[in-house]
């Protein structure tokens, strides 16, 4: 396994005592492996992510990565976020070469050749995302399509073990958001870039991955493992395929069955229609 | 698309639109009748005054032009009437000749000089003890703690009311003087780099401690680069109060400056020389403040200016 997560939890004191926001999870993801964690909006599947990433302290358990534990977040679990998070002040090509220009990345830096095989890799990074005409703008010059490939770019630069995304696809519009899915898709199989997504689109995550986990809430947990049984050649079209139907029924089966809810609407829908009645 | 080939295929029955066909625009959709004069001008009218919207820029300029001519007008207006006391108002054309006088026989340059000297070291001696803290301030919570209520608590006393205690301190000499503009900026200046470094999103930071940054470098290589525009911002208002600072450090015992002479033009009735320096004191403010924004908007290109 790249990565394992034995036994992650998060608890958060509350005034009613203890919260557990994400009930004890493990699981692997092996090397060049596409995993997506799916689940509702603040299923703890993000919080999850957080916690691999180092960005958030975990209540207990552990995160192995290539056999060795994790502590804090660090340069070799490379992540993405929704708000694509550039910074403003630097270029489209400074902005992916940030995590050179720290201590960090100097450091692995010895020799004139290291550090133009750095730049060249930069440079093919951000001509594959298409931003070749785009090295010396500036990130507010940019559409959110844009950004976002900037930002994978700048992630990817830094050669992480692990790929960290949550919800990178979710404030783009649904043209825009295909287009960025061929992309990372075609990335990561040419790449071999192990990767772990958070997501609440469920054709995002088939489409995408090589395996599933789906989260419950309340506690956060995995409740089923999804096996993706499409190869690594996928197009647009595999999305209208009945198989691909099938499956999205399926793990949307899944997610509804997990939704009890705790009111009863239909009471309150009478309720409302008599109220509005008078 | 072509709609003209649209045009022409409709059926032939039809009453020929009144349309212009020499015009494109027209030719895509039938020119709406001419809105009459009192509309066209209601329109003009909103665009003007919407809300927190552009206006053009000539119109904006034209307008702060004419604030400054109709104060002016007034004033020459108001100074020729009877029941005003030359001696307290003095006609513009009084007012140029003692700019005129003051300016040849070197005494306003002498003051001018001297009263800049007093602000730019307090303001410069401010402004570099007051990043570095304010940066601090923001970013980490520990010291946070430590400065800020007592900061606070010290922003809140008057700054004449610490002139007894600075004069014992620092003699009466240029040190008090410029400590005074100091005390008068510093606290304030912290305060508001530290709100700056605060309205950075974290996720900034988060993204670049993935990129393998140390907490140092987060602070000083991402936090402060992005508040850089808003700190520079800070540093223009914090001019501002630095150049009224000056009329109460002057107070402490100075025989020369700008604020010091138009204590004593007013205490001799020398209204003309007194409104000279009020102007002068105003042009200095604008051009400063001018000169700010200038640079602001050269040197952080990158920066979303709609925000501001």
């Amino acid at each position: 396994m790249k990565l394992q997560v034995n036994d992650l939890t998060k608890q958060y004191r509350t005034k009613k005592g203890l919260l557990e926001a994400v009930a004890p999870t493990s699981f692997g993801v092996s090397d060049a492996e596409f995993v997506s964690l799916l689940g509702p909006s603040g299923c703890g599947k993000s919080t999850t992510l957080y916690m691999i990433a180092g960005l958030e302290e975990c209540s207990g358990g552990s995160v192995l990565l290539d056999g060795q534990p994790v502590e804090g977040p660090g340069r070799d679990r490379g992540m993405v976020f929704q708000n694509y998070s550039l910074f403003p002040w630097l270029s489209v090509e400074e902005n992916a070469r940030f995590g050179s220009t720290l201590n960090a990345g100097w450091k692995q830096i010895t020799t004139m050749g290291e550090a133009m095989a750095d730049v060249g890799r930069v440079h093919s990074l951000l001509d594959l995302m298409g931003l070749r005409d785009f090295y010396k703008a500036y990130p507010r010059e940019l559409s959110g399509g844009m950004k976002q490939r900037v930002a994978i770019a700048r992630a990817l630069a830094a050669r992480p073990k692990v790929l960290l995304m949550d919800e990178p696809f979710g404030a783009l519009d649904a043209q825009t958001r295909e287009g960025m899915q061929e992309l990372l898709l075609l990335l990561s199989r040419h790449e071999r870039i192990t990767t772990l997504f958070v997501t609440h689109d469920v054709e995002e995550a088939i489409y995408l991955s090589t395996r599933i986990l789906v989260f419950s809430a309340r506690p956060g947990r995995i409740i089923r493992e999804v096996q993706v049984p499409f190869g690594p050649d996928r197009h647009l079209d595999l999305k209208l395929s009945a198989e691909f139907m099938r499956l999205k029924r399926e793990i949307v089966g899944m997610l509804h069955q997990e939704q009890h809810s705790d009111f009863d609407r239909k009471e309150l829908l009478e309720k409302l229609v008599s109220n509005t009645a008078n | 698309m072509d709609y003209s080939v649209q045009f022409q295929a409709a059926p032939a029955g039809d009453a020929p639109l009144p349309v212009d066909r020499s015009d494109p625009a027209a030719r895509i959709a039938p020119a709406l009748p001419p809105p009459n004069r009192t509309a066209r001008k209601a329109r003009a009218r909103l665009r003007l005054f919407a809300l927190r919207q552009e206006i053009p820029s000539w119109v904006y300029k034209a307008l702060s032009f004419a604030t400054f001519l109709s104060v002016i007008g007034a004033w020459a207006w108001l100074s020729q009437q009877s029941f005003v006391n030359n001696v307290f108002l003095p006609t513009p054309a009084r007012v140029w000749e003692a700019l005129r006088g003051c300016w040849d026989d070197g005494s306003l340059w002498d003051d001018i000089k001297i009263s800049a000297l007093r602000v730019t070291a307090g303001f410069i001696l401010s402004a570099l003890i007051a990043i570095p803290v304010g940066v601090w301030l923001g970013s980490f919570k520990f010291i946070e703690g430590i400065v800020q209520p007592f900061t606070e608590f010290v922003r809140y006393i008057p700054v004449p009311a610490l002139i007894p205690v600075l004069m014992l301190c620092f003699g009466i000499g240029e040190t008090a003087k410029i400590m005074l503009i100091f005390v008068g900026t510093f606290f304030q200046l912290t305060l508001m780099v530290a709100d700056e470094i605060r309205r950075v999103p974290y996720e900034l930071a988060q993204v670049s401690f993935t990129l393998g940054a140390t907490r140092r470098e987060v602070v000083w290589l991402v936090l402060f680069k992005a508040a850089l525009p808003g700190i520079f911002d800070a540093l223009r208002l914090c001019n501002g109060w630095a150049w009224t600072y000056l009329m109460v450090a002057e107070l402490i015992a100075a025989n020369e400056g700008l604020g010091y002479r138009i204590l004593k033009f007013s205490r001799f009735l020398q209204t003309p020389k007194m409104f000279v320096y009020l102007l002068v004191l105003g042009s200095i403010g604008l051009g400063l403040d001018f000169l700010f924004r200038k640079l602001n908007a050269r040197l952080f290109r990158w920066a979303d200016t709609t925000k501001r």
